[in-house]
């Protein structure tokens, strides 16, 4: 948020840093324990799967802080977020589901960890250009 | 539609930042609707109306027209 913005507006940017700073961290922790777990070998069946879907439970602060701020946030803030989260959404489904079509002609068999880096690219891209598009003139 | 705001905040001398402060949302926001390229919400446009001790259709005009194309 540029300087000049009222305190609400600046207020809710701030709740959503922390919010998001303290998801990340906390993910960011979790996560050393289940590497750390994993692999020690420490555990084994049901458990061993516990500890490592573990991270996504503090990972689940991120989308409640994007939620939180999209009721908190300016009313345009929130016309160009979720403009661009509509625009993502299309553009990630677009490119996994297609990937998994090129999988059956041969394509590489590729991780599901790349899904959510999928989006997240498309993410940002719409919104940059969304963000360029309402852009403060004159 | 078509608004009044960039005349009647001059009529005021208040900077766009001003006019953000008053009505509690971001610069951006009221460069987008000076601009034309975003209308406010109904509660949006009460205040902003209230703001300058108007009524809703001295601030923002609606363009039929236009309307019938517009999202």
């Amino acid at each position: 948020m540029p300087v000049g913005d009222p305190p609400g507006v600046r207020a809710a940017q701030r709740r959503y840093n922390a919010r998001l700073f303290g998801s990340i961290l906390a993910y960011g922790m979790v996560l050393v324990f289940t590497i750390v777990v994993l692999n020690a070998d420490a555990v084994d069946g049901a458990a061993r799967y516990l500890v490592a879907a573990l991270p996504m439970i503090p990972a689940l602060g991120v989308p409640v802080a994007v939620l939180a701020w999209l009721r908190e946030s300016d009313e345009l803030q929130r016309r160009i977020a979720l403009e661009s989260l509509a625009i993502a959404f299309g553009v990630g489904s677009v490119l996994t589901f297609g990937w998994g079509f090129m999988q059956l002609a041969g394509a590489p068999e590729v991780s599901w960890f790349f899904v959510w880096p999928v989006y997240g690219a498309a993410w940002l891209m719409s919104s940059m250009a969304l963000q360029r598009r309402y852009r403060v003139e004159g | 539609m078509r608004n009044r705001l960039k005349a009647l905040r001059a009529e005021r001398s208040w900077t766009q930042a001003e006019l953000a402060e008053h009505l509690g949302v971001s610069r951006q926001t009221v460069n987008a609707l000076e601009t034309g390229r975003y209308d406010p919400s109904l509660p949006l446009a009460f205040a902003i109306a209230h703001t300058f001790d108007a009524r809703i259709e001295d601030v923002f005009q609606w363009e039929p027209a236009e309307a019938e194309t517009s999202r």
